[in-house]
């Protein structure tokens, strides 16, 4: 019952305590206990901008729980398409819903819909910002594979500059004790106020540009997208590009126990070819948002405890 | 002392001294003129510490100590005097707030609170490097002059 009714905007307002919690309800979840677990309520799913793997991984534990959903999937079919604020839209539907998830193109959008709602908001992403229940799935991931987050060595690899979901799970990662590697072009590295974090949270991190040579050491390689448009320079792109590819021409580099997750969607970063490699967890990863959205619903209504 | 009869003589309220020069109208902007009093504003007076220096007094109105130390982020030196039947009664020192509210503009374009009719709110990230957080997008700023409203 802690957790009934809170909002759930950024991993910064929360604590090792709820992530426990969290994962292992959400294995709870999976085994099969607690559903039903919002049965009778409203649930109102706003994405106020396109998504596929969100939306529909939230549709699926919405589902799960036996809660109702209303919403809408674009901005275009919402009031916001009239010109109403984002703080009317939520202040209106506010008044049909227990819980609200929301997905906007703005940053802070979520933040201000949870100060205008009575009912609690989950951040189901806000422009660059936080997009926090993609954290836990990927935390729940590596925590159901690896037994537990403490003490394992995790590479977080490829934009790590602009790339939020590395934002937040570098920043959920340092509640445990883990060794970072962080493995990009020296144009995408972590920014400074990032590494300012990790330092005060005393998390060991390493800097490096090639996963081959520490791949051996790693229990979890977490990739994600570099973006050509990231690159003034196209030629630039192509030289680094290539370098962040798992392909069958390194992947041995990688220990036979490293498991290689990614938020999806991908491009080139993971060849096809890697899929069916038993390291290959991202679509399993992207399976376990449902059961961890599942399990932050049945929280937040206060009937998980 | 010249100086400062130039500017008007106080019985009671607040004086805000050593602003740098040509800062008072930021630092009022600032602070606010929220005062049905006498308010008097010096600017490019000579200092021998600054060279030239503003002051600002408020007569009969003592500002309290959030509202002074706001000016941390504009005029870190300044000193206050409370006034209190011509004598000065508390020489205050200015200490960096922790929470800015509604003092400051958010630089990220898409951050909610340039899109919407709302009060701003940044929070202290590191003090020695006046660091914020936008409590909104999350971003992190040095603040200089050009954040006030």
């Amino acid at each position: 019952m802690k957790y009934k009714g809170m909002d759930v905007i950024s991993l910064r307002d929360l604590d090792r305590d709820f992530l426990d919690f969290l994962l292992k309800k959400t294995k709870e979840v999976k085994e099969g206990k607690w559903q039903n677990s919002c049965k009778g309520m409203i649930v109102a799913s706003l994405f106020f901008e396109p998504s596929t793997r969100t939306k529909l991984s939230f549709d699926t534990a919405i589902a799960m729980t036996g809660a109702s959903m209303i919403g809408f999937s674009s901005a275009a079919t919402s009031s916001t398409a009239k010109g109403e604020s984002l703080s009317d839209t939520i202040k209106t539907i506010d008044q049909y819903a227990n819980i609200i998830v929301m997905r906007h193109s703005i940053e802070g959008a979520a933040r201000r819909a949870a100060e205008v709602a009575n009912a609690p908001v989950i951040n189901a992403g806000d422009g660059a910002n936080q997009h926090p229940t993609q954290t836990f799935l990927d935390l729940f991931t590596i925590y159901e594979l690896k037994g537990g987050i403490e003490n394992l060595k995790i590479g977080l690899m490829g934009d790590l500059r602009f790339g939020r979901t590395i934002h937040s799970l570098a920043m959920a990662l340092s509640y445990y004790n883990v060794e970072l590697y962080l493995i990009s072009p020296s144009i995408l590295q972590l920014p400074s106020y990032y590494i300012d974090y990790l330092d005060s949270k005393k998390i060991k991190y390493h800097i490096t540009e090639d996963f081959t040579q520490i791949g051996k050491e790693l229990d979890v390689l977490y990739c994600t997208r570099i973006q050509r448009e990231r690159f003034a320079d196209p030629v630039e792109y192509e030289k680094v590009a290539g370098s962040y590819e798992i392909s069958t021409k390194n992947i041995d580099s990688l220990s036979k126990d490293t498991i290689i997750l990614h938020p999806l969607p991908r491009v080139n970063e993971i060849h096809s070819s890697i899929d069916t490699d038993p390291r290959a967890k991202y679509f399993y990863q992207a399976k376990n948002g449902v059961y961890t959205r599942a399990a932050l619903l049945g929280i937040i209504a206060g009937n998980i405890n | 002392m010249k100086d400062i009869y130039k500017v008007y003589r106080i019985e009671n309220g607040t004086v805000i001294d050593h602003l740098p020069g040509g800062s008072a109208i930021n630092v009022l902007k600032i602070i606010g003129t929220n005062s049905k009093d006498f308010i008097a504003i010096g600017m490019n007076l000579d200092s021998s510490k600054l060279g030239k220096k503003d002051l600002i007094k408020y007569e009969n109105k003592i500002l309290a100590k959030d509202e002074t130390d706001k000016l941390a982020l504009l005029a870190p030196g300044a000193t206050i005097n409370i006034i209190k039947d011509s004598k000065v009664v508390e020489k205050r020192k200015i200490s960096i707030p922790t929470i800015l509210r509604n003092l400051i503009k958010c630089k990220n374009p898409n951050c909610i609170c340039n899109k919407e009719e709302m009060e701003t709110e940044f929070y202290l990230v590191d003090e020695n490097k006046k660091q914020y957080r936008c409590k909104y997008c999350e971003r992190e700023y040095l603040i200089t002059d050009d954040f006030v409203l």
